[in-house]
């Protein structure tokens, strides 16, 4: 008799960002989704998280989970219950809006949670040799083949308490079952009732009756009063069921076999055959990754770069060559070289996208050996791929450029040359961040992490939507405060969107599609280049209050002609260094426009750019 | 008519040799110049892709940066933006009203010069390159040269920010500007609300055009937003 475990992570997409990102543990999270020509609409919602809230929270794009946590949230009455599935985003933020804790709002990434369980059912190893996921469109469960394993673990019970606790050891929330089918299993999860077995607490204490996995005996008794959704039916027949009255297993049982097809289609029967073990469900099993490495042993030790060139050559050759049929390419290449000294020389190669090409990879594992302190006479190497991936994704749409593959590969081989000869964090993209300190206004992420790219420039704009006008306080707590041009009284210089842009501008020439991107920022409130630190300056000023008349430099003197400000940046006290700053822009004889600050707690002048 | 044929036939015939028989610059080898005026500089209607531009300027502040930026956006517009800042000083937000987007920028931040100059050949060598922005203080002619070389071969616009002092060397771009601050138009002194800007750019060298003549350009905020105003300078300009 076959015996399965199905483990439910519920909500596995806000499970797994709060297990990937745990400082959204405190935080509302809210999953939307693009994918629609309606906008992008509310997939899954959850509040700050505790052990109930999670359930309380609903995912809309699993029905029967929808269905499920309906029921759930009506008992809960948690605060984010006013939310629906499919929701417009723009509804939900509004509702969002008055809240203390911000929500924090994100795409959903379908992909990333099927990877994710993947992931996670991979370390299942240690309970069965046989482990996979549950084929859905969205899944959520893991499932285990533990035939004949219950004796390691001293009986069933102790095996699914075992799995269940290092599953909640490692922060997720299961409920886990074991019955002699995946669907009964499935089912049993899902929809046995919370307190006797099915629930994760009595798993834990196997002194409560019920404890034990299902019977093929026991099969009919169990499932019987579950609900139809327990059999992983479409939502479609799930409709159709209810308005006919048929809401429990038992029921469907109790119609003739052979009038479900033409009644409710093919799959209703082929779902309550699956459950009830009348057709064999396959379990397709995740592999476990195994180390794709080659190694070089020699009793003549090597002594130049060159031959070292070689033997790589060789290595990465032979690599390649184990990975070709699987159809995957090397993303991170670990590469030891063992001399005579006991430490080994390590040098890692990463590249942006998966690759397969010898050539390239000796490029980029070249340039690391040329800089490499290499240890005396060689004669040990090894060449690990530590990281591989399906050569399918290589063609992903690097940068959203509408250019042949060819440009891609082309520029994600730059960028690997790059940031291997100059270091990972040397080339990277700017993301703008909604602070009103301007040396923390951006934030340099490293080019290799191109994939969460898009999403982070999509919310840009948006952040900086959010933040409110003049004087008021941005979600971060720092402060604008708006000055008056100080010559003319008029014009406040602020950071803000309100002012004329650059996208306004009338274009003569002939440049369709070139207008700029709308800022967040207007062009002549900061400088392009910052200096970080800000350098201290002498600056005489004409008046306590006022902008400054002539500063010194480097050695110069500078003589201000006009001058635009001021505008106030201060930071909340609970900074550990708060500023509070105004800020002029300054013309100075030369025609030379600076950006200088007088620092209220150090009582002092600073230049902090130039707008070159 | 007959005439107008044989000098685009001739004009033709003469980048074919000026680009050492590897490409012919055609009109989809140029892209368009955004700064209205600046075309009187110019011998063709925009900039040559697979080329150099310097702009040089005299100390900080100067603005020859964002002049560089705004003119040349179209190099950029459906392509990867590379900029080199080997001084750690690129403030990536105020890069953005200079129609720079900054999810097809890669900021290059290279600890030391000679890194600097490889990552811009490296850039510049590359398809799918739109532009390459970079500082570049010393540049020997051979270096240059191979500048030039990587530049042909990626197809990219290469934008060298240069200080004034270099304007005596020897250089294989197509064009090199001098960008000189101008004092306010009408000696305004203190008592104006918006920012304006005044330069007069001069063409100090092309490859296929002697030097001297300069222009006049002011970047404002006009009534309808920032405004570009540019007006023919004399053709000897006062020092």
């Amino acid at each position: 008799m076959a015996r399965m475990v199905c483990l439910w992570l519920p909500n596995w997409p806000l499970q797994r960002l709060r297990h990937e990102r745990p400082e959204l543990k405190d935080r509302p999270v809210v999953l939307f989704s693009n994918t629609g020509h309606r906008g992008p609409r509310v997939v899954a919602w959850s509040d700050a998280t505790s052990k109930h809230k999670v359930l309380a929270s609903g995912v809309a794009s699993a029905p029967r989970c929808s269905a499920n946590s309906t029921k759930d949230r009506g008992a809960d009455a948690a605060p984010l219950a006013c939310l629906t599935p499919g929701m417009p985003l723009a509804e939900a933020e509004a509702l969002l809006a008055g809240r203390d804790v911000p929500a924090h709002i994100e795409q959903h990434d379908p992909a990333a949670d099927v990877a994710g369980l993947r992931e996670l059912a991979r370390t299942c190893n240690s309970f069965s040799p046989l482990f996979g996921i549950e084929a859905a469109e969205s899944p959520e469960c893991v499932l285990l083949d533990v035939t004949g394993c219950e004796h390691l673990f001293g009986g069933e019970q102790n095996l699914v308490a075992a799995l269940t606790r290092d599953f909640q050891q490692r922060g997720f929330q299961v409920r886990a079952a074991l019955a002699p089918t995946i669907g009964a299993a499935w089912a049993a999860a899902h929809y046995r009732s919370p307190t006797p077995c099915g629930s994760v607490d009595s798993r834990t204490n196997p002194n409560q009756p019920g404890h034990k996995g299902l019977g093929y005996e026991s099969l009919e008794e169990t499932l019987a009063p579950l609900p139809v959704t327990a059999l992983r039916l479409p939502i479609k027949i799930v409709e159709t069921l209810r308005e006919l009255g048929l809401h429990r297993i038992g029921q469907l049982r109790a119609l003739p076999r052979e009038s479900l097809p033409s009644r409710f289609g093919s799959e209703l029967l082929h779902r309550l055959d699956q459950a009830f073990g009348n057709v064999p469900e396959l379990l397709i099993p995740e592999r476990p990754a195994e180390p794709i490495a080659v190694t070089w042993v020699t009793d003549e030790p090597l002594t130049d770069r060159e031959s070292l060139r070689f033997i790589c050559r060789e290595l990465i050759d032979e690599l390649i060559g184990r990975l070709k049929p699987r159809r995957e390419g090397a993303r991170q290449l670990l590469c030891q070289v063992k001399g005579t000294a006991a430490r080994p020389v390590e040098m890692l190669v990463s590249l942006v996208s998966p690759s397969d090409a010898t050539k390239h990879l000796l490029e980029l594992l070249g340039l690391q050996i040329d800089r490499a302190d290499l240890p005396e006479g060689i004669s040990f190497v090894r060449l690990e791929a530590t990281s591989i991936e399906s050569l399918a994704t290589r063609q992903r749409d690097l940068f959203g450029l509408e250019a042949d593959t060819d440009t891609h590969r082309e520029v994600s081989s730059l960028l690997d040359r790059l940031s291997n000869r100059l270091g990972a964090t040397a080339v990277a993209h700017a993301a703008l961040v909604p602070d009103a300190q301007p040396e923390l206004s951006v934030r340099y992420k490293p080019c290799d992490t191109i994939g969460s790219q898009a999403s982070g420039a999509a919310s840009a704009p948006r952040l900086f939507a959010a933040r409110t006008p003049t004087g008021g306080l941005t979600p971060n707590g720092t402060r604008f405060v708006s000055g008056t041009a100080l010559a003319a009284g008029s014009s406040p210089v602020i950071v803000d969107s309100e002012l004329p842009v650059a996208s306004a501008i009338p274009l003569k020439v002939s440049t369709e599609g070139l207008t700029p991107p709308r800022s967040p920022i207007c062009w002549q409130a900061r400088p392009l280049r910052l200096f970080a630190p800000p350098q201290r300056i002498e600056a005489t000023t004409a008046g306590p209050e006022g902008a400054p008349m002539r500063f010194h430099w480097e050695r110069r003197e500078y003589r201000v002609i006009r001058s635009w400000g001021p505008e106030r940046i201060e930071t909340g006290w609970w900074r550990d260094q708060s500023i509070c700053r105004d800020y002029f822009r300054v013309e100075t004889q030369t025609g030379q426009h600076f950006w200088l600050f007088r620092s209220f707690e150090q009582a002092a002048w600073f230049i902090h750019g130039a707008f070159d | 008519m007959v005439a107008r044929d044989v000098i685009a036939d001739l004009s033709q015939r003469i980048r074919t040799i000026e680009r050492t028989g590897q490409r012919c610059a055609t009109k989809s080898d140029l892209t368009a110049n955004g700064l209205p005026g600046l075309e009187r500089l110019l011998c063709e209607a925009g900039w040559p892709r697979g080329g150099l531009v310097e702009w040089l300027a005299e100390g900080r502040g100067t603005g020859s940066m964002c002049l560089a930026l705004w003119a040349s956006r179209a190099a950029w517009h459906d392509s990867l933006l590379v900029m080199i800042d080997s001084q750690r000083e690129l403030h990536a937000p105020a890069a953005v009203p200079f129609a720079v987007d900054l999810s097809k920028t890669v900021f290059i931040r290279p600890e030391r010069p000679p890194d600097a100059l490889w990552s811009l050949e490296q850039a510049l060598r590359t398809r799918g390159v739109g532009a390459v922005v970079c500082d570049v203080e010393q540049l020997s002619p051979q270096a240059c040269r191979r500048l030039q070389l990587a530049a042909e071969t990626g197809g990219g616009l290469g934008i060298l920010l240069r200080p004034a002092k270099a304007r005596g060397q020897p250089s294989f771009a197509e064009y090199r500007f001098l960008v000189q601050p101008l004092p306010p138009p009408d000696a305004r002194r203190a008592g104006v609300a918006a920012v304006s800007r005044r330069w007069r750019v001069e063409l100090l060298r092309g490859r296929k055009r002697f030097g001297g003549d300069s222009v006049i350009v002011e970047l404002s905020d006009g009534p309808n937003g920032l405004s570009l105003a540019a007006e023919l300078a004399s053709a000897t300009p006062a020092a």
